[in-house]
């Protein structure tokens, strides 16, 4: 599994001299400048940062309606944000989530709670 | 060693919405900017002009030769199309800077130009967000979105409640709103009230449409030149310091949303080269996107501690005859966002404060004027200070 598959979990990028993570590639890290980055796949599970009701989905979610953003700190210590698409109310932040789905061709992350 | 550079001539078209192509907008900007530079064509040795969505919206690419053209500049000189997103026009002044300051140029034509509003609205917003992180984008995260998140982090951090923060933000559109209300040259010249703000349909709670700018058609330009060209025009406004820096692209990466570090750096080196502070500052254009995107703007740049901006415009100290005049033009609430002229907008409308013909409200007396353009989630960012002299 590397993360970049359908129904796979997504990545995430460290660094192999410090202690930096985070979701996005880095060829470098921007913590300590080391060249020794590497990434691993995610558990999936993590709790909420924050979250924002998006009440005009983007073309890629107008099928789901209204959903909610929501951004996850991962029990590996990165951050990223997923897709939750229950009513805001359902949520709340520290509350633990997990990935429902992923689909590593077009990044969409969708979250449940749990 | 660097030459001096300023402004000495401006042009702006009225945001808002253009049935001609953005080529020709931008041409009868830069007409205007020439008149009032009372130089002739033939002295532009170079274009930088800001552009982000010819491609999406016109099918056009390649625009800086054919705003060239446009204009009836046939010769030899060369043009150059920044695409920084919402901060393409101010990097093109910054790199038209740069190309005077060094001995390369004399006389460089700068500006911007957007054309918006001859597609859906759903297909801008796909456009534009296509200057944020693919990745987040496709999770879920939009422009409105990540203003929201700004807002939360905002009121967490200073501890202010979801009825204040909604009326404080709201205090902000009506006051850019007044100020456009009085700029012939904006897209919205009426004023609001809190209460319409408030009742205005939600986005991404706590952002509402009103809280947010436009999109508009646009295009603005101006005459840089160096300064033996420039003594001899009639009001040159000079370039005291400019500065660019960039903010992570990805927005998970961040600790803190209620600040943007790529602002501070910007603002502290331009301040720096202008040898002045924060209070010297006369007046100022900043970028309220979103209105909450004034308040990280105003804190950033070091105009007001941070926890204070949001209470800059209830408290009247943004207003034309406060303390800390912001958004004279009305800001991108009111006069527009042409997404790629916004930061051109910017710089003319602060040229224009500070000769003192600018067409709408302006401070009692300001030397030195101040704008902040900012492009993406906060991600490219400049800060340019100018200067009158007596």
């Amino acid at each position: 599994m590397d993360g970049t598959k359908t129904e796979e979990s997504p990545r995430f990028y460290h660094c192999r001299n410090c202690t930096w993570k985070g979701a996005s590639f880095r060829a470098s890290c921007p913590l300590c400048g080391s060249f020794e980055m590497d990434f691993s796949v995610t558990s999936g599970k993590g709790r909420v940062v924050d979250l924002v009701p998006v009440l005009f989905p983007p073309k890629n979610l107008k099928n789901i309606g209204a959903y909610t953003s929501v951004l996850v700190r991962f029990e590996e210590g990165f951050k990223r944000f997923g897709i939750f698409a229950g009513a805001p109310e359902k949520l709340s932040i520290g509350d633990p989530v997990r990935i429902e789905s992923f689909n590593g061709d077009t990044q969409e992350l969708f979250l449940t709670n749990g | 060693m660097e030459r001096k550079v300023a402004i000495i001539g401006v042009g702006i078209e009225k945001a808002g919405e253009s049935q001609v192509p953005s080529w020709e907008l931008f041409a009868s900007a830069a007409i205007e900017a020439l008149k009032d530079a009372d130089l002739h064509r033939n002295r532009v040795e170079a274009l930088h002009v800001g552009n982000v969505y010819s491609a999406f919206t016109e099918m056009q690419t390649n625009i800086a030769p054919l705003m060239l053209t446009s204009i009836g500049i046939e010769s030899n000189v060369a043009a150059v199309r920044y695409e920084t997103a919402c901060a393409s026009s101010s990097i093109a002044f910054h790199q038209a800077y740069l190309g005077i300051a060094s001995g390369m140029y004399d006389v460089v034509l700068v500006g911007g130009a957007e054309r918006l509003r001859s597609i859906s609205g759903t297909a801008v917003q796909e456009a534009m967000a296509s200057s944020m992180d693919g990745s987040e984008r496709s999770a879920g995260l939009t422009f409105a979105a990540y203003w929201s998140y700004v807002a939360r982090a905002y009121a967490r951090k200073h501890r202010i409640g979801d009825a204040q923060l909604e009326s404080l933000l709201a205090e902000i559109s009506v006051k850019n709103h007044y100020h456009g209300s009085f700029n012939d040259y904006a897209h919205f010249q009426k004023e609001v009230n809190v209460e319409a703000v408030l009742g205005s349909p939600q986005v991404a709670p706590p952002i509402k449409v009103m809280d947010c700018c436009p999109f508009s058609d646009g295009a603005a330009a101006f005459v840089l030149a160096a300064e033996d060209v420039a003594k001899n025009a009639k009001a040159p406004i000079w370039v005291a310091g400019t500065a660019q820096a960039s903010g992570s692209y990805s927005a998970s990466d961040r600790d803190d949303l209620s600040v943007n570090p790529a602002i501070s750096v910007a603002a502290r080196k331009a301040f720096a080269q202008a040898r002045i502070g924060p209070k010297d500052i006369g007046v100022a254009e900043v970028h309220d996107c979103v209105n909450i995107h004034e308040v990280v703007c105003l804190e950033s740049a070091g105009l007001f501690d941070e926890g204070r901006g949001i209470y800059a415009a209830a408290e009247r100290e943004t207003y034309f005859d406060g303390s800390c005049p912001v958004n004279l033009s009305g800001g991108l609430k009111s006069r527009g966002h042409p997404v790629g002229a916004t930061g051109a907008y910017q710089i003319c409308e602060i040229a224009q404060q500070l000769r003192g013909d600018f067409n709408g409200k302006r401070p009692e007396k300001a030397n030195t004027g101040m704008t902040v353009n900012v492009g993406g989630t906060g991600t490219a960012v400049t800060v340019n200070i100018f200067r009158r002299e007596e």
